[in-house]
C-alpha cells in the first residue's frame, strides 16, 4: 500500500497562506502609517508647526521604518524561496509592488520634511506660514501609532536644542530607506508590469463619507455657477412664510369678526 | 507679507458656520505689492498673478483661475509642503491617489478632465492600482481624524496644488494672454531638469558675460545706477571693450549681431580682400551668398551692391588666395596638410584646397564656418548690371590684385 503523504502538502499551503496573510497585514499597516505621515508632513512650515508636530513626525517615521524592515525581510525571504507555489508567488509579488510604492512615498515625504525643517526653524515662529489651520495632528499621529491618543506630555520632552540632532538623525534615516530601496531591487527581481491587481478601478465609497466638509468645499465651487433660475430656494421659503403670515392674519381677523358680529 | 502690522491684512473666511482664518483679499495683496516694491498697480497685479500661478498663494473662490483679482476675492498662503521652490518632482502616483480620494469624497462624480486622467492613469499604472486605492482610502480616513476646518483647508491646499500642476484643459479657450504666459512660465519652471551638453556649454560660455551672474565692470548699472557700463558698450563706440571683443569670438552670429562687430569685420574684409566685397547692411548674414533673386528696388541706396543669383554664378564665390602672400599660403598648407600624403594633383582639386585653406584662415581669426559664408571672390563684379558677367573662379586665373598682409 503506497504511502500518501498529503499532510506535508497541506502544511506547506497553510504556512504559505499564513505568510501571505502576515505580509498583507504588515503592508496594510505600512500604508496606513505612510498616509498619516503625509498629513503630518503637510503641516511642517505652517502655523501649526511645533515641537509636538516634529515629535509626532519622528515617532511615525520610526514606526514606518520598523514596519518597512519587517516587510522587507518577510517578502524577500519568501520571494527568494523557489519552492513557493505560483499562486502565492503572484500574491507576494503584488505585495512587493505595493510595498515598494509605499516606501517610495515615504522616502519622498521624509526628504521633504528634512528639507523644510531646515528652512523653517521653530526658533523663529514669525517665518511660519499662515496656512489657515489651527488644530494639531495628534489624532492623526495616534492613528498611525495605533494608540487611543497621544500623551501631550511626551511632546514637551523634546527640547529645542536637539533640533539639529534631530535633523542629522533624519538624514541617516533617509539614507537608510534609500539603501533599503536599492537592496530590494538587487535581491529580488519582480517584474512590476507583469503584476495584475485584484481591486476595482474605482474605490468603493466608504461607509461614512464626509459629506459635511465636502459641502463646505463645494460652497465656493458653486458660488461661481451662473444663476439662471429666477428665484433661489431661499426666496421660495421667504414667499411661503409671507403667505402663511398673511393667511394667519386673515384667519385671525375673520375669527374676530365672527365672534364680535 | 504676514507681518501683523506691515503685512497684508488677513481676515477670517466664513463657510456656513465654519470660520477659517488667514484669508487675504486680492486688492490688499496688490496694494501691498505696489507699496512694497514701489511699482504701479498693474505690475503689482501681474506679480501677484505670478505668485498664484506658481502656487504660493491660492484662490478660495473660483479655484480654477490662477489670477489675482483686484477686488475682495479671497486668497490664502499655500503650505510649504506644496510649494514649487524645491522643485520636487510631481508624480503621477500622487495625482492618481488624489483623484481616487476625490472620487471617494464625491461619490464617483469627477469632472470630465479628472475622469479622463483617472482612466489614463489606471491604464498605465495598473500594476500598482491596488496600492493607489488603498493609500487613497487611508489618507481619506486619516483626514477624518482632523478637525473639520483643518480638513477643509488641507483639501483646498491639495486641490490648489493639482490645479497648478495638472490644470484642467478648457474646451472653449477664453484664456487671456496673461493666462498663456502664466501656464508657459509654470511649465518652464516645473519642467524636469535635463542635462544637455549644449546647454551646459552655452551656460559655461556665457556665464562670464552675464552682468547678473558674474562681475560687471565698472559696475552693474541696475545695482549702482552708474551708467558707465552702458556708455562703454554703446552700439557704435570707438573702442570696444575687451569683454565685447571676446564675445565676438564665440560665434559668427555674435560678431555680426553687434554693430561694432560688423564694422570691424567689414574693415577686416576690406583689408583682406582688397575691399571689393561689401555687404548689404540689412541682411549681413546673407549678404555674400547670392540668394537674392531680385535686384533691389530703385529706392535702395546705390552704394549697397548685391550679388545676384545667376546660372553663371550659382554658388558662393570662392576666396581668392591672390590677396594672400605666397609664404602664408605655404604655411597654411603645411599646417593643414600634416596628415595628407599628397598634394592635389591638378586644378580640379586645387579650388577645393584653396577654399579649405581660406576657410581655415578665417576660422583662425575667430570666425565660425557658416553655410552662407564659404568664400569671397574679388573677381566678381559688384554692380547689379554686371551680374551676368560674374564668372566662377578657375584655378588658372591669377588675381591682379596686389597681395596684402593679413592684419593679424
Amino acid at each position: 500500500m503506497p504511502l500518501v503523504n498529503n499532510k506535508v502538502g497541506d502544511d506547506c499551503t497553510a504556512s504559505g497562506d499564513k505568510a501571505l496573510a502576515d505580509g498583507r497585514a504588515l503592508v496594510d499597516s505600512l500604508i496606513k502609517v505612510v498616509a498619516c505621515y503625509r498629513h503630518l508632513a503637510s503641516c511642517v512650515g505652517g502655523c501649526t508647526d511645533s515641537l509636538q508636530l516634529r515629535d509626532e513626525l519622528r515617532q511615525t517615521r520610526e514606526k514606518a521604518q520598523k514596519l518597512a524592515g519587517d516587510i522587507c525581510h518577510h517578502l524577500t525571504s519568501h520571494l527568494r524561496d523557489k519552492s513557493l507555489p505560483e499562486e502565492q508567488r503572484k500574491e507576494m509579488e503584488l505585495l512587493w509592488v505595493a510595498f515598494s510604492s509605499c516606501l517610495e512615498l515615504l522616502h519622498v515625504d521624509m526628504c521633504k520634511v528634512l528639507n523644510m525643517s531646515g528652512i523653517f526653524s521653530l526658533a523663529d515662529s514669525a517665518t511660519l506660514v499662515h496656512t489657515g489651520q489651527e488644530g494639531g495632528c495628534s489624532e492623526v499621529a495616534a492613528r498611525a501609532l495605533s494608540l487611543p491618543d497621544l500623551n501631550e506630555a511626551q511632546a514637551k520632552t523634546l527640547p529645542a536644542s536637539l533640533e539639529s540632532q534631530e535633523r542629522s538623525t533624519m538624514e541617516l534615516e533617509v539614507n537608510q530607506i534609500d539603501r533599503m530601496i536599492d537592496d530590494m531591487e538587487m535581491k529580488v527581481n519582480v517584474l512590476r508590469w507583469m503584476v495584475e491587481p485584484h481591486g476595482p478601478q474605482y474605490a468603493d465609497p466608504l461607509s461614512s463619507t464626509d459629506s459635511a466638509s465636502m459641502a463646505l468645499i463645494s460652497v465656493d465651487e458653486e458660488q461661481q455657477a451662473p444663476r439662471s433660475q429666477p428665484l433661489c430656494p431661499r426666496s421660495h421659503i421667504f414667499v411661503l412664510l409671507l403667505l402663511f403670515g398673511v393667511f394667519l392674519v386673515a384667519a385671525t381677523l375673520s375669527v374676530c369678526v365672527f365672534l364680535f358680529s | 507679507m504676514q507681518d501683523p502690522c506691515a503685512g497684508v491684512k488677513s481676515q477670517p473666511q466664513r463657510l456656513v458656520i465654519t470660520i477659517i482664518p488667514h484669508a487675504i483679499t486680492g486688492e490688499d495683496i496688490i496694494a501691498w505689492l505696489a507699496d512694497r516694491f514701489q511699482i504701479d498697480p498693474q505690475e503689482a497685479s501681474s506679480f501677484g498673478s505670478m505668485l498664484v500661478a506658481l502656487g504660493y498663494i491660492y484662490p478660495l473662490q473660483d479655484h480654477k483661475r490662477l489670477v489675482i483679482k483686484p477686488d475682495t476675492s479671497l486668497y490664502r498662503f499655500q503650505t510649504p509642503y506644496f510649494w514649487p521652490t524645491q522643485q520636487w518632482p510631481v508624480e503621477d502616483t500622487d495625482y492618481a491617489i488624489y483623484l481616487a480620494k476625490r472620487n471617494i469624497r464625491k461619490k464617483g462624480i469627477l469632472e470630465l478632465h479628472e475622469q479622463e486622467q483617472y482612466n489614463h492613469l489606471h491604464k498605465w499604472m495598473n500594476h500598482k492600482w491596488d496600492f493607489i486605492v488603498m493609500q487613497a482610502k487611508e489618507q481619506y480616513r486619516a483626514a477624518k481624524e482632523r478637525k473639520k476646518p483643518d480638513r477643509v483647508v488641507f483639501d483646498c491646499q491639495e486641490r490648489a496644488y493639482w490645479v497648478v500642476h495638472r490644470p484642467p484643459v478648457r474646451k472653449h479657450s477664453q484664456k487671456l494672454p496673461l493666462n498663456n504666459f502664466m501656464i508657459f512660465t509654470q511649465q518652464s519652471i516645473m519642467r524636469p531638469r535635463v542635462k544637455s551638453s549644449v546647454l551646459v556649454k552655452y551656460c559655461a560660455t556665457y556665464s562670464g558675460h552675464d552682468p547678473f551672474l558674474s562681475k560687471c565692470l565698472p559696475s552693474n548699472p541696475w545695482l549702482t545706477d552708474d551708467t558707465t557700463f552702458w556708455t562703454l558698450n554703446m552700439p557704435n563706440v570707438e573702442v570696444p571693450t575687451k569683454m565685447r571683443v571676446e564675445r565676438w569670438t564665440f560665434s559668427f552670429k555674435e560678431l555680426l549681431s553687434d554693430p561694432r562687430g560688423r564694422d570691424d569685420f567689414r574693415l577686416f574684409l576690406k583689408k583682406e580682400f582688397s575691399g571689393l566685397c561689401r555687404f548689404t547692411t540689412p541682411v549681413p548674414h546673407l549678404a555674400v551668398y547670392s540668394g537674392i533673386p531680385d535686384p533691389p528696388s530703385v529706392t535702395a541706396s546705390p552704394s549697397l551692391p548685391f550679388l545676384a543669383h545667376t546660372p553663371a554664378c550659382p554658388s558662393p564665390i570662392s576666396v581668392a588666395l591672390d590677396s594672400t602672400s605666397a609664404s602664408e599660403r605655404r604655411l597654411e598648407a603645411s599646417e593643414g596638410e600634416s596628415n595628407a600624403e599628397s598634394r592635389p594633383p591638378d586644378g580640379g582639386n586645387l579650388s577645393r584646397s584653396r577654399m579649405a585653406l581660406s576657410l581655415r584662415r578665417l576660422l583662425k581669426r575667430g570666425c565660425s564656418p557658416s553655410a552662407m559664408f564659404a568664400s569671397l571672390s574679388p573677381k566678381c563684379h559688384t554692380a547689379a548690371t554686371t551680374s551676368s558677367r560674374i564668372q566662377p573662379i578657375t584655378p588658372e586665373e591669377p588675381s591682379h590684385a596686389p597681395p596684402r598682409r593679413i592684419g593679424k
